[in-house]
């Protein structure tokens, strides 16, 4: 009888030791999960400020819009207001075909602020689903904005020189 | 006694997988809009190049110019700082109306975005002697003490020595 107790007890304590066991692993599971929702969250902010650097980078040196100088190097952080004026038509013509691969869904924009105010909304792309009814709505959960001040320069407002306003890109990326 | 064991172990786990995931919960969420590095270079670059518009901004000799910030103001202001300048933008010397004009720039753009800065600008005679401000520094809210990007310098030669000028931008 009392080998009986003793191999009683012995196979309860085996079982509640299972169970704490499996309790351990369920909470160190629930934790994990926890952690990896975060972790995925900081990994998709992070790649998507890595998407708009490289927008900001690939808009600046297109030669669709940089400054020119002929057989020399571009100049740095400029646009020229002559290509800008036209750039539109250009990226509205081609979007699918080739800017899309460039910048996806992304807003790119330039904004004069000396002398004069004035925008030009270069890329437009925004991620949107269409609804049964029709009515089209965002389909993006996030989005980043990012600023450059740069020149843009104007061969045309002074006959024999260029002149050199000051203004800045936005581009804004969707996820 | 075992249990007992098994039960301290269960919380002191527990604890620790707690603080684990406070932890990764409490990381700083990244601002929908970021600075990029070059933020400070790239402003620098567009201001020095960047040319004036303004009533009276004319050259004695050459009517009709349109001076450039850098190679046109700045090195009036460097070389006639003491005298009557060549540039006399809104009726006042290059060196008070970049003082004017510089503030205005910044604050249409990065002050706009929200951004802190601060503003240098100081001319290193040609005989070595100490470096002399020709720009009273310009700083949007107590200026930038923590972490920061620079542009770097921007030199520009002169007769009377190098102006030496650069910007930080902290967010």
């Amino acid at each position: 009888m009392d080998k009986k107790k003793k191999a009683q007890i012995h196979m309860t304590e085996t079982i509640a030791v299972l169970f704490i066991f499996f309790i351990l692993v369920s909470l160190g599971i629930v934790f994990y999960y926890k952690y990896s929702q975060v972790a995925f969250k900081e990994k998709q902010q992070e790649l998507l400020a890595n998407r708009a650097i490289e927008t900001v980078l690939y808009t600046l040196f297109l030669p669709e819009l940089e400054c020119s100088k002929g057989e020399a190097e571009s100049e740095d952080n400029c646009v020229d207001v002559m290509k800008l004026r036209q750039a539109n038509n250009t990226f509205l013509k081609y979007l699918d075909d080739y800017y899309f691969d460039l910048f996806s869904f992304s807003t790119i924009m330039v904004h004069q602020t000396y002398p004069k105010n004035q925008t030009w909304v270069i890329y437009d792309k925004k991620k949107v689903k269409t609804l049964e009814n029709g009515t089209v709505v965002p389909d993006w959960t996030t989005k980043l904005s990012t600023f450059t001040v740069i020149t843009l320069r104007d061969d045309l407002a002074i006959e024999g020189r260029s002149v050199y306003n000051l203004g800045y890109l936005n581009v804004t990326v969707y996820s | 006694m075992e249990i007992m064991g098994l039960v301290v172990i269960v919380i002191l786990l527990t604890l620790g997988m707690i603080f684990m995931v406070t932890f990764a919960l409490r990381a700083e969420p990244t601002g929908r809009t970021f600075t990029p590095e070059r933020l400070a270079y790239s402003t620098m670059g567009a201001l020095m190049k960047m040319t004036v518009d303004e009533p009276n901004c004319v050259e004695e000799v050459a009517r009709g110019a349109f001076p450039e910030i850098e190679k046109d103001l700045l090195e009036d202001c460097a070389i006639n700082k003491d005298t009557t300048s060549l540039y006399t933008c809104r009726g006042k010397h290059s060196c008070d109306f970049l003082s004017e004009f510089l503030p205005e720039m910044l604050e249409r753009t990065l002050g706009n975005w929200n951004h802190k800065y601060e503003f240098h600008s100081e001319l290193v005679p040609l005989l070595g002697e100490k470096p002399i401000e020709i720009i009273p520094p310009i700083k949007k809210n107590g200026g930038c003490t923590g972490k920061r990007s620079s542009s770097d310098r921007f030199p520009l030669q002169t007769d009377s020595g190098v102006v030496y000028s650069w910007l930080y931008v902290c967010s």
